[in-house]
């Protein structure tokens, strides 16, 4: 099968194209740039495996959490790829490629979510399957969750290492390996992307969204009035 | 030849199919205003989240509803700017995107050249060159169109955009958000003289516009003490009766000025019937003719950004091949020449 995987969640974005055993890849370097050079990048890696879109058996992109826009990036250039030719689409969640590149274990998945607050998930890696313990949440670092099941684990985190200290203490102790300072690649979206794809976890353009995890951006009229209120001196 | 047409600059989500023989094979909008309803206002995030979510679907239906292969496809026209920066990379993305999948160029088009052009696809169809009156949500403009891409700014809001005060009125009244057609239609029943508002910079010796001071002069009227609930209607009409004399004004300086013999009016506030009424009054006595595009073309959408790119290309512009996906948050309509 011919994969192309797109990753613009982060600070360095990449593509990459997977025939055979044979991976194509491109990395862009500063979140100002991902979206200029992006397409540049597709173009290339297929020129380079002798390929069109046309040809490709699925698309995988990153699909979240993450810096919003890059997600949209990433999921908008997927939809738009994908449309003409039907292509399905594989969203890969960014703590299932941090939590893959663990090994066998129990995983805690981490990255920074910006505003002192952490994007957080367990996971558990066993036969090189990974099943999700937890869902999915953005918290303070003191609030991630204990591991729903027996020590020890390991703790793959992307950015994390400014918030490291302000996890709970039992999560800390109980670490047998900790990486803080882990990178998603669109590389690192292919393995997963195949096998989802192998057991059709797949979507079509028109129902393919980025997991944002952190949902609420804003405050409705009513709870701005309510937090005038509050604001407002006792008469 | 086949321009798909796709816009996402604000709000909305247009797609449209355009046949340069044959014309609009199909469009299909999605308008958020209900989901920014509930915080007072556009979040520009939450409009971005809307785009990607939309966008692919209604891609789809309209391919259908046009009933065109995908091969047929010519060109990817898409909005690329002026407008809200992460909602019009939802577009540009998706646009350059399909472009590279089919081995196809792009055509990035300015937002209120399709919105000034958009009367065009309308019958009658007006001549160049003419007077365009811009007014939105987020744009009041006077611009003097010669021919596709030769247009020059005459003057412009200096603050509010029309649109933007009929909104932010309509709150102050609590009509919600986006209130402005539910302003235009509780006008209707109130008394357009009872409340003597300001008409700014009415009688300035310059084509710009001011809305801001009006708003203002609306929310001090409301918050006074002797203030009941039941003068709203006549707040409203006076409120709009303000509004339509500066736009009619200013509209017939500019005609005075340039010599134009038509006027074309495009954007949102161009379907408020008040409005019409006057600018028609007005033509009739100064001699100049009045267009509009359909009313379902009045709002953000997808046929007026094909348009634009056919009519554009027609003039001889350059196709995009570069696949950089770009977008111009800030872009000067004035300035804007074949390429």
């Amino acid at each position: 099968m011919d994969l192309l995987a797109i990753e613009t969640s982060g600070e360095i974005a990449s593509v990459a194209l997977q025939r055979g055993d044979t991976v194509w890849e491109r990395r862009l370097q500063g979140y100002a740039r991902h979206a200029e050079h992006l397409l540049l990048a597709v173009h290339a890696v297929l020129a380079e495996a002798g390929l069109t879109v046309e040809r490709l058996s699925a698309i995988a992109f990153g699909a979240g959490p993450g810096a919003f826009t890059g997600l949209r990036l990433a999921c908008a250039t997927a939809q738009g790829l994908a449309m003409p030719w039907s292509l399905p689409l594989v969203p890969v969640g960014t703590l299932e490629a941090l939590a893959a590149q663990a090994g066998e274990a129990t995983v805690l998945a981490l990255a920074d979510a910006r505003m002192g607050q952490c994007y957080h998930a367990w996971f558990r890696c066993s036969g090189g399957r990974l099943e999700s313990l937890t869902e999915a949440g953005v918290e303070v670092p003191e609030a991630v969750p204990l591991p729903p099941a027996d020590g020890p684990w390991h703790i793959v985190g992307q950015g994390m290492e400014a918030l490291w200290p302000r996890l709970p203490e039992p999560i800390r102790a109980g670490a047998l390996e900790v990486v803080l300072d882990a990178t998603v690649q669109a590389r690192d979206l292919l393995r997963l992307a195949r096998r989802a794809f192998a057991e059709g976890r797949t979507v079509p353009p028109w129902e393919a969204a980025p997991y944002y995890v952190r949902d609420k951006v804003a405050l409705t009229a009513e709870e701005q009035a309510a937090l005038r209120q509050r604001r407002m001196p006792a008469p | 030849m086949h321009i798909l047409g796709i816009e996402s600059s604000c709000d909305e989500t247009g797609v449209a199919l355009y046949d340069t023989s044959r014309g609009l094979l199909a469009h299909r909008l999605h308008t958020q205003a209900r989901m920014h309803a509930t915080y007072g206002g556009v979040v520009p995030e939450l409009a971005s989240r809307d785009h990607v979510r939309r966008l692919p679907a209604l891609v789809r239906e309209v391919m259908s509803e046009g009933a065109r292969d995908w091969t047929e496809l010519d060109v990817v026209a898409y909005t690329a700017g002026p407008g809200l920066a992460g909602a019009l990379l939802v577009g540009a993305s998706f646009a350059e995107s399909l472009a590279l999948a089919l081995d196809r160029p792009t055509l990035p088009v300015h937002h209120l050249e399709g919105h000034l052009l958009s009367p065009l696809l309308a019958e009658p169809r007006p001549e160049f060159p003419f007077l365009a009156l811009l007014v939105s949500g987020g744009h009041t403009q006077l611009m003097a169109v010669r021919a596709v891409g030769d247009y020059r700014l005459l003057g412009e809001t200096i603050d509010d955009a029309a649109g933007e005060a009929f909104d932010k009125t309509a709150k102050l009244l609590g009509l919600g958000y986006p209130g402005g057609p539910a302003l235009a239609a509780l006008a209707e029943q109130g008394d357009p003289a009872r409340f003597a508002l300001p008409r700014p910079l009415l009688h300035a010796p310059t084509l710009d516009f001011s809305f801001s001071g009006l708003k203002t002069a609306v929310a001090l009227k409301v918050g006074a003490p002797d203030w009941r609930a039941e003068y709203a209607a006549d707040l409203a009409a006076s409120f709009q009766q303000a509004v339509v004399e500066v736009l009619v004004a200013k509209t017939m300086a500019a005609v005075r000025a340039t010599g134009l013999p038509r006027v074309v009016v495009a954007g949102g506030v161009g379907a408020n019937r008040r409005l019409r009424e006057a600018l028609a009054e007005a033509g009739a006595e100064q001699g100049f003719a009045v267009f509009y595009p359909d009313v379902a073309l009045c709002t953000d959408n997808g046929a007026m950004i094909a348009f634009a790119a056919a009519l554009r290309l027609e003039a001889g512009a350059r196709v995009k091949w570069d696949r950089r996906i770009e977008v111009h948050p800030r872009w000067a309509l004035e300035g804007l020449r074949q390429g």
